[in-house]
């Protein structure tokens, strides 16, 4: 009895325990998710934000002009201009825009609702802005050259006031707080303090060339190419100062700061961002895939916005923590998994017959160790590479899963729109079309030339000839198939291809062609690659089946009169139909999946006219990073697959019987 | 006797046909082959201006150059692909021993198991398994393709195994017992020379197998030190123009001769295991 109330007080404990590591698994993945993605699209490829804290409002500048507006991910207006919004700034009260475009101008918007108030032309290449407090003035610095740049000032009537030239590229101007003086940031690492007439009062070197500046509260923040970052007071005094760990050598392009001022942001062109905390540590890295165009300071972090149709935000607080919450939540899912097992098998233990068969199956269990052991290492690899992934391509095939979205959180079901993509596309129609021609040819492939060339063996006198025949037409498969591929594709090359060149000497010079740059002759082009289609699988298989026909059965049908004709048809193809229908299966199979030789040959051009399934599934993994949607080709491929197979039991076995 | 002379006229005259369209057929699938070694010998001009000519001066430059920029991925292949086949090897022994001469509780079960995974095609899981490689850090590691290739290798190798395993007298296995004889003495000094020829069969198939193997060495490997001889002839291929073709059909030829070697010394292993592996299903 007591033991029994031993087995219940263990039981609870588990339970808790389980319940209780749930709980942590669920707060801890939400506070490891570093990088959130914000819901602001434009069809565009976002190059400058901005956010107005007060209003909670994102505005996105786009490569091709865009420009809108968004709270709490619902779109409030949007506006089309010509160039790409280079830098966005807000005016003191948040109710006008400023947007310095690349296109040569400067356009103001009315916040509210998307008006577009005034289009300074500026007749150079804008790169940055800047407006002062009482949005007396707008300061523009433009680019026209190597070293050519202008600060020109403008009222907001959008006249001229002055122009003032430099002959260094000019990175960055900010107002200072006095409203009279300005820091203007150059390409030679130079932060200078000028008035507005442009006399510099003072300077800060920071040695290399300054890639951007931001103002936040008082602080100005500049960010060096060599990945040296600075925040400086508008005196020029330097508070902060710090250097990214740039190991994998990217391109910096972009700065950015936390509310608080604690934590920094650097952006790539390459897509690498890091994070910096107070004490200028390195706390976080991560790769966005696009290039890191600017950021704007949110509530709770860093937005970043780069060359793709996404704005992420960087909750700055977690990642400082992010690696102990990553820990902790894999921490809390073995917790999950011991304790409930903890807990089934307790519930288990207090039903008496089920404890009976327990212990005699684990006894069992126990008796055969030894040959679990030895298997072990052959499921552990199978589990690692094989099993997770059929299981995981199984299952994801059915979401949105992709190289951008890959975390729980991310990865939403939306049930069959993978396969409807499939057809709504055309690619995966255009490959099932090329699929079917090259399974057709394939087959009439196998069955002929192998046959023949099996039967010529068969029927030449002699064993040492007969060796030595086999020997030669199975030789060409120590060509590597990569290698073949690449010959064939020489041999159709136009200029120095085997084929042309056999037509030119012919004087058929009107039949040459770019074989496989014409999307007429391609298809053609990778199903006669590897004529005259001397199978050596095929071929052994079918010499094989052929050697194994009784003599005696030849034999007497040739003293009943037949012909080599007659007995090859009559005999010898039926007698070796199983070893044909192996074949057959195996080249269905085979050409179902192979598409080596076609991404050597073509890479599915020219446009789509070599495509096929298998293809189109590799590229959607390593191209497009549609993870979700290669699987679901996957899973067509698979029920091919298996049905092939089935079929073709089907059709042996009947035959056997 | 007339009747006799003329079936053996006949006969001849059906061998010399044979002869013709065998020499014919064979020609022309030595034609890739002859063209590439034919290349590989010849300068730039001679490719354009003497195309059907034999080169004129051999060019050796060709394959020093072939060889500078092959032979580190070379060796690299050849060590890796050789590391995967031991594995194999020492896995399909294993698995072959325990599923032959044991009787375990889930023995069809896990067998089963194993013979499925010939069923599901690779590319099926080749998203989940490249972002499986990017979890396990493997991403950019020669691991990654051991270790792949080996979970699909030992398949057949278990299979194959098995097979010639049971085909032992059984009586073997019990004398050995009773004479005090442990696993792993059981398992080195009696299976393994008693399967050797069918362990040599899935060793030439396997170095065929990993050495053409593309796809995979593509996706998983980034650093080019690391990556394997056919994606690197690739990249060179497509990286280069029409001027350093001899180079490149060099490259083509230094990359068949691992394969042509094997060949050579293991041809009738070669054509088994082909067989093998076709019948594998």
């Amino acid at each position: 009895m007591k033991r029994r109330a031993v087995w219940y007080v263990v039981i609870a404990a588990a339970f808790l325990l389980t319940a209780a590591c749930v709980g942590v698994k669920l707060v801890s993945e939400k506070r490891a998710e570093g990088m959130e993605r914000v819901e602001a699209p434009t069809r565009d490829s976002n190059r400058s934000i901005v956010y107005d804290q007060e209003r909670g409002i994102l505005y996105t500048g786009g490569h091709n002009g865009t420009l809108a507006a968004y709270r709490d991910g619902e779109k409030l207006w949007e506006a089309k201009a010509e160039g790409a919004h280079r830098k966005l700034v807000l005016g003191k009260n948040g109710e006008k825009l400023y947007a310095a475009n690349e296109a040569n101008r400067v356009y103001v918007y009315r916040t509210s609702d998307g008006q577009q108030l005034l289009s300074v032309n500026v007749q150079r290449r804008v790169v940055g802005l800047a407006v002062d407090e009482e949005e007396s003035r707008i300061a523009v610095i433009t680019n026209t050259g190597e070293s050519k740049s202008n600060l020109i000032f403008y009222s907001p009537e959008g006249e001229e006031l002055s122009n003032i030239p430099y002959t260094t590229q000019l990175k960055g101007i900010e107002f200072c707080d006095d409203n009279e003086t300005l820091l203007l940031a150059n390409k030679r690492g130079e932060i200078t303090r000028i008035t507005q007439r442009g006399e510099a009062l003072d300077m800060y070197r920071v040695n290399f060339e300054v890639i951007q500046m931001k103002k936040w509260k008082g602080t100005y923040w500049a960010v060096a190419k060599n990945g040296i970052y600075v925040a400086l007071d508008q005196d020029l005094n330097c508070i902060r100062s710090g250097k990214i760990d740039n190991t994998v050598k990217a391109k910096i392009s972009a700065v950015g700061v936390d509310t608080e001022g604690r934590y920094v942001l650097v952006g790539t062109e390459e897509g690498y961002l890091f994070v910096m905390d107070e004490k200028d540590r390195q706390i976080y890295m991560a790769d966005m895939k696009a290039k890191i165009t600017d950021t704007g300071t949110s509530r709770q972090g860093i937005y970043v916005a780069g060359y793709g149709d996404y704005v992420w935000q960087a909750h700055a607080d977690n990642l400082a923590h992010i690696g102990l919450y990553q820990s902790l939540s894999a921490a809390a899912q073995y917790g999950i998994c011991i304790f409930a097992a903890v807990t089934t098998l307790g519930i288990l233990m207090c039903i008496p017959k089920a404890k009976s068969t327990a212990a005699e199956f684990l006894k069992k269990i126990w008796r055969y160790r030894m040959a679990y052991l030895m298997l072990l290492p052959i499921f552990l690899l199978l589990f690692f590479f094989n099993y997770r992934g059929t299981f995981r391509a199984l299952v994801r095939a059915f979401t949105n899963w992709s190289a951008g979205n890959h975390t729980a959180a991310e990865i939403d079901f939306i049930g069959l729109d993978n396969f409807r993509t499939m057809v709504k596309e055309g690619y995966f129609m255009v490959g099932i079309r090329n699929l079917i021609l090259i399974l057709a040819t394939n087959v009439l492939k196998h069955l002929t030339v192998p046959m023949l060339v099996a039967w010529l063996i068969y029927s030449i006198k002699g064993d040492r000839r007969k060796y030595v025949h086999r020997f030669l037409f199975v030789l060409p498969i120590v060509v590597p198939g990569v290698v073949g591929a690449l010959v064939w594709q020489k041999i159709y090359d136009p200029s120095i291809g085997l084929l042309n060149q056999i037509l030119g000497v012919l004087h058929l010079e009107s039949w040459q062609r770019v074989w496989l740059g014409d999307a007429k002759t391609a298809i053609w082009a990778v199903i006669f690659m590897g004529f005259p289609f001397v199978s050596a699988m095929a071929l052994l298989v079918y010499y094989g089946g052929l050697i194994n026909i009784g003599d005696d059965m030849i034999e007497s049908a040739r003293i009943d009169g037949g012909g080599r004709w007659e007995i090859f048809w009559k005999i010898q193809l039926p007698m070796i139909r199983p070893q044909i229908s192996m074949i057959m299966t195996l080249t269905i199979l085979n050409s179902m999946k192979e598409f080596n030789s076609i991404y050597i040959l073509t890479s599915g051009g020219p446009g789509t006219a070599t495509y096929v399934p298998a293809l189109e599934l590799y590229l959607n993994v390593k191209q497009y990073g549609r993870y979700g949607y290669a699987s679901a080709l996957g899973i067509l491929l698979l029920i091919a697959t298996v049905a092939v197979t089935m079929v073709s039991n089907r059709l042996t076995r009947g035959k056997e019987e | 006797m007339k009747q006799r002379s003329e079936k053996k006229r006949k006969e001849n005259r059906f061998q010399a046909i044979i002869e013709v369209i065998m020499v014919l057929v064979l020609t022309s699938s030595f034609i890739p082959m002859l063209l590439m070694i034919m290349m590989s010998f010849k300068s730039t001009w001679e490719v354009y201006n003497n195309f059907f000519g034999l080169p004129r001066a051999i060019q050796w430059s060709n394959y020093v150059g072939a060889v500078r920029f092959l032979i580190g991925n070379m060796w690299n292949t050849l060590g890796v692909v050789l590391a995967a086949v031991l594995l194999t090897l020492v896995l399909s022994t294993l698995g072959g021993y325990v599923f032959a001469t044991k009787t375990f509780p889930g023995k069809n079960f896990l067998f089963s198991m194993i013979v499925v995974t010939m069923m599901i095609p690779g590319v099926l899981s080749l998203a989940a398994n490249y972002t499986l490689i990017i979890e396990y850090g493997l991403l950019d590691s020669s691991w990654a393709l051991i270790l792949h290739w080996v979970t699909g290798g030992q398949v057949l190798g278990i299979i194959l195994c098995r097979n010639s395993i049971e085909a032992l007298p059984r009586d073997l296995y019990e004398a050995a017992r009773i004479e005090g004889c442990g696993e792993f003495h059981l398992l080195t000094s009696i299976t393994v020379p008693l399967v050797k020829p069918i362990l040599s069969t899935v060793a030439v198939l396997k170095v065929v197998d990993y050495y053409n193997d593309f796809i995979w060495p593509m996706m998983v490997i980034e650093s080019n030190r690391k990556q394997v001889v056919t994606v690197v002839l690739k990249v060179f291929t497509s990286s280069q123009d029409l001027s350093n073709v001899g180079i490149m059909f060099a490259g083509y030829v230094i990359a068949t001769i691992p394969l042509l070697i094997l060949f050579l010394f293991t041809s009738r292993l070669y054509m088994e295991g082909l067989t093998a592996g076709a019948v594998k299903g």
